[in-house]
């Protein structure tokens, strides 16, 4: 009987054991399904920035023989040039150069549609390269240089590239990738006329692809072939520096008085409740906040990155105070009761031990918090960094505009070139977050090795 | 022999007075009007079953109890005559060294975890008085040998053993009056607590040593005298032969014999 009972047993937890291993199967699977899809997404995602950012990293351009004429730019074979340009006198230039490609015609109509091909700021940008040409020049003149023949002279002829607007940008890659749907899309934009000068451009080999550089250096702008990354690098640049500057020492502050030294009562309690809240408060009601204090009250400059810093770092406040004390907090008892047995203050311990100990888990908390406050667009919305700003700001007090914010601008703009560039910008945003994390991963690594 | 010595040392005064001290956590009281002697340059132990006060007790006596938020201590407790509650709290602990249960070396190189202490009393003029002191600690802790030739390794890759003989090497390097120890050998093996026990006997000709263990048998081995603790009170003190061969009082034979765990 007793034998009967033992097998009894066995059998049992032969079954148990058995449904146990399903289960751990089945948990097995929902995880890597999990994963699967999660990658999935993501995938999706580069794919989809990618493909859309990629045309903003190239444009198309067109190589232009100017001739510097008398007969545009008065004075005689062999002068200098003036040292101001009127645009209307580079207008003209530009004209004659392509009506030396594509056959003379004073048509208006005809006039109108071969300027169209390039795009509107091509006259300032002949007049501004003219004019710097010959300043460099008179500036050697007046250094009494011997190589005066190196400046420009009223005659000389010059090779210089042109940005193509952009439906004859689109147009001209639509060719190119000889994509249908594309090029009929892009057909509709373009005159007949437009066309058929194209083709002559480029069948004369004078049309060519070339990376579009001044996508990093330049700011702002109407037009999207010069609309750049550089002032909404520059603005997010200071408004995190303001934020970092300001949330790291009074968050660290926070975390140590709270963890360390402050007793265990009704009053700090309330402090840390607070504290935790804070860090799920929508953002945009700080924006709100920055708008009725900061702008309204203390008259701060409107759309400065100073103001947006300001805002970001009440954000990540609440962030940079609970990773740190989360941080302080792992750090083990014994080590300071060491420390106060020896003899140290509080103070000391802290600040000689406790300190160095927790600072990585205090740095990622950060670097988490910042990289939180870089994708931010909300609050800066509030507080006006949503303008139209051309110029990348020198200091946190000028109006400036914020990569999120340039992101959601040209993501809404008409012009199909600007949506293009609206998926660079992200791409430039996730590289300079992913820079971000590698830093805190080698501070981190740093900090572990020291200690 | 012993017993000379026993006799020779009651001449001295001790070098640790508690009389009726209380201590409470918030509401539960801990310890109830203990009261006892510590003779100078002897080793006492204070044994009894787990939680009935005995590391609360050795807090007392370097005022660690100060730290922890609700802890109330009542009495009167004074080394070499003076009362401990009129000194300042961090210069007394300078004067006391203490070894915890867990090794707990700071997370920084050897030489660093004995020169430590050294530097924030300021008590090396130059690094070459700073390292002769570490050297010495390290030889007095019986560690020297094995890390002479690795002092600016982290302290955390030595052993268990060695890690709480290091922690004893920066304790004595404050050339200390008195030391503290809260089971020292609690979480090391036979082998180095052996080591530790004769290191504890070395140390017993020139500092008095105050060690908690909960293994009657290292009491017996190493102390002079034992204190028997018991849900707060000290039921029983006196020579350590005499507390484990003629127990006068009937819980402290229950508790020798194993009857109260
Ligand atoms: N930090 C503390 N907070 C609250 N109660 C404590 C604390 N430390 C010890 N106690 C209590 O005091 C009593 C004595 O503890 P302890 O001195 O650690 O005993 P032992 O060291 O003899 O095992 C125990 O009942 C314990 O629960
Ligand atoms: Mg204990």
């Amino acid at each position: 009987m007793n034998k009967n009972l033992d097998s009894n047993n066995l059998r049992i937890s032969d079954l148990r054991l058995r449904r146990r291993h399903r289960a751990d199967r089945r948990y097995r699977l929902y995880g890597q399904l999990a994963i699967v899809f999660a990658l999935l997404f993501l995938l999706m995602f580069f794919f989809s920035i990618i493909t859309r950012a990629l045309p903003a990293f190239w444009y198309q351009r067109v190589n232009l023989s100017i001739e510097l004429s008398s007969r545009v730019l008065g004075g005689g074979a062999g002068d200098f040039l003036p040292r101001e340009i009127p645009e209307r006198q580079a207008r003209k230039l530009l004209d004659e150069a392509l009506a030396l490609e594509l056959g003379s015609s004073d048509e208006r109509a005809t006039l109108r549609a071969r300027r169209a091909l390039l795009t509107p700021l091509a006259a300032l940008e002949l007049k501004k390269l003219l004019e710097e040409r010959s300043q460099h020049q008179g500036s050697q003149e007046q250094g009494g240089e011997q190589e005066v023949n190196q400046g420009i002279r009223i005659g000389d002829k010059l090779l210089l590239p042109f940005a193509l607007s952009s439906a004859s940008d689109n147009y001209i890659s639509s060719l190119q990738a000889n994509r249908l749907a594309a090029q009929e899309a892009s057909t509709s934009s373009l005159s007949e006329p437009q066309r058929r000068n194209l083709s002559i451009l480029q069948q004369r080999g004078l049309i060519e692809k070339h990376f579009n550089f001044a996508f990093f250096v330049r700011s702002d702008s109407r037009t999207a072939s010069s609309a750049g990354i550089w002032g909404a690098l520059i603005g997010s640049f200071w408004a995190l520096l303001i934020a970092f500057l300001l949330a790291f020492p009074l968050g660290l502050c926070t975390a140590i008085h709270l963890q360390e030294f402050a007793p265990r009562n009704r009053f700090t309690y309330i402090i840390e409740v607070a504290i935790y809240n804070l860090a799920a408060v929508p953002s945009i009601v700080f924006g709100l906040l920055g708008l009725s204090i900061f702008l309204n009250w203390w008259h701060l400059p409107r759309s400065a990155p100073l103001v947006g810093g300001m805002v970001l770092a009440l954000m990540t406040l609440p962030t940079i105070v609970v990773a740190s004390r989360n941080a302080l907090a792992s750090v083990s008892e014994g080590i300071r009761s060491a420390g106060l047995a020896l003899g140290a203050s509080r103070e000391q311990v802290v600040f000689h031990h406790v300190l160095p100990r927790a600072m990585p888990g205090i740095l990622t908390g950060t670097i988490i918090g910042m990289a939180q406050a870089l994708g931010e667009t909300a609050p800066l919305l509030m507080i006006g960094m949503v303008a139209f700003v051309a110029q990348a700001p020198l200091t946190p007090l000028e109006p400036a505009t914020a990569l999120p914010v340039q992101i959601f601008l040209w993501a809404d703009h008409p012009d199909p070139a600007f949506s293009s560039r609206s998926a660079a910008a992200i791409l430039v945003m996730l590289v300079f977050l992913i820079v971000m994390n590698a830093a805190a991963v080698i501070l981190r690594r740093s900090f572990e090795r020291r200690g | 022999m012993q017993q000379s010595l026993e006799k020779q040392n009651e001449k001295e005064p001790p070098k640790i007075v508690a009389r009726g001290v209380n201590v409470y956590y918030g509401e539960k009281q801990a310890l109830f009007s203990v009261g006892l002697e510590v003779p100078p340059r002897r080793v006492t132990a204070l044994i009894g079953p787990s939680g009935c006060g005995k590391s609360t007790f050795l807090r007392c006596i370097n005022r660690m109890n100060d730290v922890i938020d609700g802890c109330r201590v009542e009495g009167f407790i004074t080394i070499d005559g003076m009362d401990i509650f009129s000194l300042d709290a961090v210069g007394l602990r300078a004067r006391i060294g203490m070894v915890f249960q867990k090794p707990n070396p700071f997370p920084k190189s050897i030489y660093e975890n004995v020169a430590y202490g050294v530097r924030i009393h300021s008590l090396a003029k130059t690094k070459s008085d700073l390292d002769a002191i570490v050297h010495h600690s390290l030889k007095r802790a019986g560690l020297a040998r094995e890390v002479s030739d690795r002092l600016h390794d982290p302290a955390y890759s030595l052993s268990g053993g060695q890690q709480q003989r290091l922690c004893i090497a920066r304790a004595i390097a404050l050339q200390p009056e008195l030391i503290l120890m809260d089971e020292p050998c609690s979480a090391l093996d036979p082998i180095a607590t052996a080591r530790i026990e004769n290191l504890i006997a070395e140390l017993s000709r020139n500092y008095t040593i105050l060690i908690v263990t909960h293994s009657m048998q290292q009491a017996a081995r190493v102390s002079h005298r034992t204190v028997f603790f018991h849900l707060g009170r000290v039921i029983e003190s006196g020579a350590t032969n005499q507390i484990f061969t003629k127990p006068r009082r009937k819980q402290t034979e229950r508790y020798i014999t194993g009857r109260i765990g």
